[in-house]
């Protein structure tokens, strides 16, 4: 048998459950991804509006891009009442995840054109309305590429969760490396290839969401800034790259 | 067993730092014998990387047009999960050292390409000038005028690099490549938190004392010129 047809066999045979593989790698991926977004972007938004806390912020994102991945998995069930469960996983993931958010809504807000906000204020907006109105239409473009980021990023280090014994695609890697059959590289392919897929269509998926939001008068000003952003969060991979 | 409250997790962790084992240097896996395995595979893929990228880098000056192809591939490896490129590998490099040199070698790519060129481009094109003026050819001009002046923004780039390469050889033991990082593979089953919490700390601080050493470097190199730096 060739590799394509070992893998197509390796998915449909029901001892393996590819079903149920996906469904636990997509349900710790998703919840992990819309926690970050949840926490990061109020986060920016607080830290935006004072320098001291935005400095803070920004360096304690920065020194987070020393923890391994794995490592967030370690700290996150050592601590007490966690353990080794989706909970913990899905807290380490989202401590991963809520950097490149956070960095990007701080850095989007302190980017936007004061007068702007004079103007707004001069016109007896709140700063509920302001931030509604005028400030947050003009970042998002630049709050997606922190989702983008960190998507890819989550998506990328998921897989991890079957150390914690949580399944996932990553069960199928880690079981299939060592293997040196092509029934063993079947079972590696079974799960890279699904990971792959998913870090793939986040990153251009989301560019392209990305692009959407932005305003086609601000396309050509706009974008150059959230690639910045998003490359000086990204220092190990899977946390996504300009593709502009 | 899984601490019921931080001070049992702390109290837990305090014996484990006092296990003499952990720290029995003859022994393979020890934290010592781990630690150096975990440098030594961080120094040639830091190695490997330079030696690429640096080449690459120049060419990109020269001929920019190779910056958005180079650039767009070096961002796509990077893109790649890590798990997924290491056990890709397996099938054409088995288990072996080689196998954790590649990943971290692709994936440090884009980080270095970007600073190097950077780096290059911001050496003001008036001193270059200077040295042609003065009769140099195109390698005494690189060796002694564009290099010196481009090297404090070349290790801010080797920077982020060594810092993301120490975490990302936390995986190598996925290709058997035994580093610090088997200790939190090998902490979950049986479930050791202690050990978990030692290990993630103690690469996150060898992580942490690069940046500061080489960030160290780059200021002595900088000779009090002011800094740009690549984004």
């Amino acid at each position: 048998m060739n590799l394509v047809s070992l893998i197509w066999a390796y998915v449909h045979d029901p001892a393996n459950d590819f079903g149920g593989h996906t469904h636990d790698f997509l349900l710790v991926a998703l919840w992990s991804i819309a926690m970050s977004i949840i926490i990061g972007v109020p986060l920016g938004i607080i830290a935006a509006q004072n320098r001291v806390v935005a400095f803070l912020a920004t360096s304690l994102s920065g020194a987070g891009r020393a923890i391994p991945t794995i490592a967030f998995f370690g700290l996150a069930a050592a601590l007490p009442i966690l353990g080794l469960n989706d909970r913990s996983a899905i807290i380490a993931l989202t401590l991963l995840g809520i950097p490149p958010i956070l960095l990007n809504t701080i850095a989007g807000l302190q980017g936007v054109d004061n007068t702007l906000v004079d103007a707004a204020r001069g016109m007896g907006m709140t700063f509920t309305q302001r931030m509604v109105r005028v400030q947050l239409p003009l970042v998002l473009p630049v709050i997606a590429a922190g989702v983008r980021t960190t998507a890819v990023q989550v998506i990328a280090t998921t897989p991890l969760i079957t150390f914690l014994g949580l399944g996932g695609y990553g069960e199928y890697i880690v079981g299939g490396i060592g293997r040196s059959t092509d029934a063993g590289t079947a079972q590696v392919l079974a799960g890279a290839i699904p990971v792959l897929a998913l870090a793939l269509l986040a990153e251009y998926g989301l560019a392209a969401v990305q692009r959407a939001l932005t305003p086609v008068g601000l396309r050509k000003q706009t974008i150059p800034v959230a690639e910045i952003v998003a490359d000086s969060a990204s220092a190990e991979p899977g946390k996504g790259v300009m593709a502009a | 067993m899984p601490p019921k409250t931080l001070q049992e997790l702390l109290s837990q962790i305090n014996t484990y730092l006092h296990n003499k084992y952990i720290w029995d240097a003859s022994r393979d896996d020890s934290i010592p014998r781990l630690f150096v395995a975990h440098m030594t595979l961080v120094g040639w893929s830091l190695l490997i990387s330079v030696l690429i990228a640096f080449p690459i880098s120049l060419l990109i000056v020269r001929f920019t047009n190779l910056y958005l192809p180079a650039i767009s591939v070096a961002g796509l490896l990077y893109t790649v999960p890590s798990l997924v490129m290491f056990s890709l590998l397996v099938p054409i490099t088995g288990l072996t050292e080689t196998t954790a040199i590649i990943p971290l070698v692709l994936y440090a790519q884009i980080v270095l390409i970007r600073n190097f060129v950077a780096a290059i481009r911001a050496v003001d094109p008036v001193l270059q000038d200077v040295g042609r003026g003065l009769g140099m050819s195109e390698t005494q001009l690189l060796v002694r005028v564009t290099l010196p002046l481009a090297l404090p923004v070349i290790i801010a780039g080797l920077r982020v690099a060594t810092v993301a390469t120490i975490g990302l050889a936390t995986i190598a033991p996925i290709v058997s490549y035994n580093d610090l990082g088997s200790l939190i593979f090998n902490g979950f089953q049986p479930f050791y938190p202690a050990q978990l919490v030692v290990v993630a700390v103690l690469i996150t601080l060898i992580a942490l004392i690069a940046d500061v050493l080489l960030l160290g470097v780059q200021r002595l190199l900088s000779r009090g010129r002011a800094l740009v730096v690549a984004q």
